[in-house]
């Protein structure tokens, strides 16, 4: 057992971009812990998904050996976490699991929203802060005025900051020393009965759920039976170890430890997040604080494309939960696409990475409604609802008051884009609270948001507007009344269910005017005329018509090739699979798919 | 019974952009080795005729470009099928004539050894349409193609059109449309143009080099061109062919009626016992099996469900329609219960089907739709 003296455990926070992976990449090298052989790109990012899109999703935990200057081998155990607000809560956990962070800020951009709610998380866990200036090789960096900005914002001497580039490696030799001298070792006692901090879990096929935890006060070892706090379920431990880049068994973990365990526990689900792990039988007295159940925020239908296809598709959503216990899903029908489900997300970027999970691990193909936020329905009889999805709004006559949830957010900006941000807010229906100027190059602007308006396409926007340059960042929802309606689209009269949604009154006539008109251009001319209306009740906002179609025959029957032709009908047929049907009239996936793309 | 005969002359003097007909470019050295394999062909296709079919009442010599072929090479190919099969008495014998290459020694060979239906593929008298087409003849080609049919006493013989080319306007179309009218041949194949995956035209409208008629257009052409030919005594028996009464292609027919048929040459297919095969589409495939004495056949799927699909789909193409009795002679069940009961209920009811109690047919309204319509009716 090391001497916790010598250890170190830490994070790496930022803004989405600002380098962590790429500087964990420059500490894994420093210290030996990756092969030149194996060195790639933010190596630590190992899924797929993850190197493509060149974003850390989940947080990677890895153990490194550092030969200080004093001579003395430290162990670090460094926590690489994703920078999207997406993942907020995962981030917030990793930190309760170390003493200190380095929280690096890219020298061309700036401090960005994500770096201040990020060092307030720091600052609550009572975590020493290392500021890292990071891609001082940029020829755009600003070393001296992001300098300013970070003294201003930690309150720290010009000093302390350490000047790094983690893509030449300069200034890494310094930051190596600088985590020995700042961040304390971890406190805990190892005779103490077992508490330990859950802060991620990898689903295995073989072996059950690997489960990535800090040992806060106790130890563990093979053969241990071990409960989790706030299900209490009992498992008896199979291995324990810690992540070099691959899994490293060891006898036991004790306090001040960072690594894993595997128990066979077969659903991640039952490992969640910010959980607390302790003896079965001789039980620490309470869990760690800071746990919360994570509650998907967005949430959408996701049908497959052909229907026979149901089954798969929950497999795969199966096996996708055993990995992701932030996803939910629960069945659905819809009259025009079938069955499906209703699956609640983190965020839009969670959404995206689940489909594009599916497609590209299961080979799902899907076709997913509009996504909506939760409402919270007061009806007249006094009781209340609420509702994830347009099709289980209640009749707008029961209906005494709709709420739906708000952020309060904090945008920060350079002054010039001030107005042209505002008048977007303004557009998302933001509720303005106040502007400060922490230092003349930046404001902060607060406003509160509707949740649904900003979840979409509000961030791409905001980054477009500001040349790059501002960002956003948001609290926890609370729900405020609303003047929300239901708006339905109807094909020659018979509604769609897939594509009603939940929107704002003053927005619904737009939205309808320009979905009815996109409609008119995706579905098919069919053999009689198609009606698409947009409505609110029995009221019309929008109407489109597409024109029969006047004339589908092959001219020629290849001389006696009658099997070319009879191999095409088949083929038709089995497109058809893919049609769905609204009474006689069909519909391609496409128009299903537009609607996620209506500009409001 | 009796068996219709399909001969593939797989090669052409040039290469048309639209066409996706099983062809190569024409060298004399390869046609004298194409003859032989064609040759050996036919000697082992004949052996799995039976006897009592080795009757043909129709031949169809079609391409590539037929017309192309030497003297020789025809005289072999009509000298053995004389020497494996009887002919028909009223024997239909159908030849593709590319108006370019065809003069009037040509056309009086062709009729000495009894060919009686010439094909001339005229396509457009418009030059511009026929440059997107890269066909190469011109209008005096086309037209001294037929007068020489007719001077040579052919009573019967057919002219091939195509409409929907790209940059063809309304008036463009009706200018051909009078033009063709006025040869007065006997049969019209008026085709719309399809376009092919993978042949060189479908590059150049994917890559918006060439327009298209659209849907109404097209739908609009094709109603000008029916209407046209109805007036002027042209009857229409399937979806792109017009004939005078009498004239009918007998060979197509058969296709289209199922009956049976041998197709010899690279692509040929054949329909023989409820069988249906085919040759690869590949000349040097073709001739290298036949020199080792074996066959280049592929089978198609043997499945009722195969046949049905392709009896419906062939019956409503025509202006027959489905004959009730026949299909279920053949398949052992009425016709309606291969079909789906809703949709066909609704089709007729909207007045595209005209089901009466021998046959079930499109009506003049359904005839444009039939793919859509026979997709949606399929079982
Ligand atoms: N020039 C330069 N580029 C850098 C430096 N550090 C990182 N980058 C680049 O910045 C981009 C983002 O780097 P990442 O390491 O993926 O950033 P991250 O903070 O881990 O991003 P998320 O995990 O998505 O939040 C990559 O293209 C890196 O190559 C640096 O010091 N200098
Ligand atoms: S259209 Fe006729 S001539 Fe042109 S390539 Fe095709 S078969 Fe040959
Ligand atoms: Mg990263």
């Amino acid at each position: 057992m090391i001497d916790k003296r010598y250890i170190r455990n830490f994070s790496i926070i930022a803004h989405i971009d600002h380098g962590k992976s790429t500087l964990a990449d420059r500490l894994l090298e420093a210290t030996a812990a990756v092969s030149e052989r194996m060195m790639r790109e933010q190596v630590l990012d190992d899924m797929d998904l993850e190197r493509e899109r060149g974003i850390t999703i989940k947080a990677h935990a890895i153990r490194l050996d550092y030969k200080a200057s004093d001579s003395q081998l430290y162990q670090f155990n460094l926590i690489d976490t994703p920078g999207h607000v997406d993942f907020t809560y995962e981030v917030s956990r990793s930190l309760a699991a170390c003493e200190g962070v380095l929280l690096v800020v890219d020298a061309a951009q700036g401090v960005e929203a994500q770096t201040v709610s990020n060092l307030f998380l720091a600052l609550q866990n009572n975590l020493a802060i290392i500021p890292v200036l990071n891609k001082i090789d940029l020829p755009s960096a600003r070393p001296e005025e992001v300098a300013k900005q970070i003294t201003d914002l930690i309150g720290c001497q010009k000093e302390e900051i350490l000047y790094c580039s983690a893509k030449t490696g300069q200034g890494i030799g310094e930051l190596l020393e600088a985590i020995v001298k700042q961040i304390p070792p971890p406190p805990g006692d190892p005779t103490k009965p077992l508490k330990a901090l859950v802060f991620d879990s990898v689903y295995d096929s073989y072996r059950g759920a690997a489960v990535y935890l800090k040992i806060v006060e106790g130890s563990v070892r093979k053969g241990d039976r071990i409960k989790f706090f706030s299900h209490g379920k009992q498992f008896e431990v199979d291995e324990v170890g810690c992540r070099r880049l691959q899994n490293m068994p060891l006898p036991s973990l004790s306090a001040g430890e960072v690594g894993y365990l595997y128990a066979g526990i077969k659903e991640v689900s039952d490992t969640r997040v910010g959980d607390t792990i302790t003896f079965a039988q001789y039980p620490a007295d309470a869990p760690l604080p800071g746990f919360v159940a994570v509650k998907p925020m967005v949430f959408s239908g996701l049908y497959p494309a052909i229907a026979e296809d149901y089954t798969e598709l929950r497999e795969a959503l199966e096996k996708l939960k055993l990995n992701d216990a932030s996803l939910s899903f629960t069945p659905e029908t819809s009259t025009a696409l079938g069955f499906g489900f209703r699956c609640g997300f983190l965020g839009m970027l969670h959404m995206e990475i689940i489909q594009e999970r599916l497609s590209r691990e299961y080979n799902q193909t899907i076709i997913n409604t509009v996504p909506n936020v939760e409402y919270l329905v007061y009806l007249k009889d006094q009781t209340v609802v609420t509702v994830d999805s347009p099709t289980e709004m209640p009749d707008a006559g029961k209906i005494d008051y709709i709420e739906e949830p708000y952020v309060d957010s904090q945008i920060i900006t350079p002054p010039d884009s001030l107005g042209a941000i505002m008048r977007l807010c303004t557009d998302r229906r933001g509720i303005y609270k106040n502007t400060e100027y922490p230092t003349p190059a930046r404001a902060v602007l607060s406003y509160a948001f509707p949740l649904s308006e900003i979840i979409f396409d509000f961030y791409d926007k905001l980054k477009s507007i500001s040349r790059g340059y501002a960002s956003l960042d948001y609290d926890i929802p609370y729900y405020m009344k609303s003047n929300l309606v239901k708006l339905d689209i109807l094909i020659n009269g018979e509604p769609v269910d897939a594509l009603s949604v939940i929107i704002h009154r003053d927005k619904a006539y737009k939205y309808g005017a320009s979905l009815t008109e996109k409609l008119r251009i995706l579905i098919p001319r069919q053999m009689f005329e198609v009606v698409i209306q947009a409505a609110i009740g029995g009221r019309i906002l929008a109407r489109a018509t597409v024109k029969p179609l006047r004339k589908n025959v092959t001219a020629k029957c290849y001389g006696g090739d009658i099997t070319r032709k009879r191999k095409l009908l088949e083929r038709q047929k089995e497109g058809k699979k893919r049609l769905k049907q609204v009474g006689r009239v069909e519909i391609p996936q496409e128009p299903f798919l537009a609607a996620l793309k209506i500009e409001d | 019974m009796s068996l219709s005969l399909y001969i593939h002359f797989p090669f052409c003097a040039n290469l048309c952009g639209y066409c996706d007909f099983y062809k190569t470019t024409y060298h004399t050295e390869q046609e004298q080795i194409y003859l032989d394999a064609l040759r050996t062909e036919l000697r082992l296709a004949v052996n799995d005729v039976p006897v009592e079919s080795r009757v043909l009442d129709s031949i169809y010599i079609g391409g590539g470009t037929p017309s192309l072929a030497s003297f020789h090479f025809l005289r072999d190919l009509i000298d053995d099928i004389n020497n494996y099969f009887r002919l028909a008495r009223d024997l239909e014998f159908s030849f593709e004539i590319n108006p370019e290459s065809l003069d009037s020694v040509k056309l009086e060979y062709l009729k000495k050894i009894g060919v009686n239906r010439p094909i001339f593929g005229i396509q457009s008298f418009n030059l511009r349409l026929l440059k997107t087409l890269d066909r190469k003849h011109k209008l005096e080609d086309s037209f001294r193609a037929v007068y020489l049919a007719r001077a040579l006493g052919f009573a019967n013989f057919g002219v091939d059109m195509i409409f929907g080319l790209p940059r063809q306007s309304a008036k463009l179309l009706s200018d051909d449309l009078n033009q063709v009218i006025a040869l007065e041949p006997p049969h019209i194949s008026y085709y719309q143009l399809t376009v092919e995956k993978g042949t060189p035209l479908e590059k150049k409208v994917t890559a918006g080099k060439l327009r298209l008629p659209d849907n109404d257009l097209l739908a609009a052409m094709y109603r000008g061109i029916s209407e046209e030919m109805k007036k002027h005594g042209y009857f229409r028996y399937e979806v792109s062919s017009f004939a005078r009464p009498g004239f009918e292609c007998r060979h197509n027919l058969r296709y289209w009626e199922e009956g049976d048929f041998l197709g010899l040459g690279p692509s040929a297919h054949s329909f023989i016992g409820n069988r249906r095969f085919a040759n690869l589409s590949d000349l040097s495939v073709y001739i290298q099996k036949l020199s080792k004495g074996v066959r280049p056949l592929i089978f198609d799927t043997d499945s009722i469900d195969s046949r049905i699909s392709e009896a419906i789909m062939l019956g409503l193409r025509t202006a027959r329609g489905i004959e009730r009795e026949h299909f279920a002679r053949r398949f052992g069940m009425p016709v309606e219960k291969a079909l789906r009961e809703e949709t066909l209920r609704a089709l007729i009811d909207a007045g595209f089907i005209a089901p009466d109690s021998s046959h079930i047919r499109l009506t003049d309204s359904g005839l444009p739709l039939a793919d859509e319509i026979i997709r949606r009716l399929v079982k």
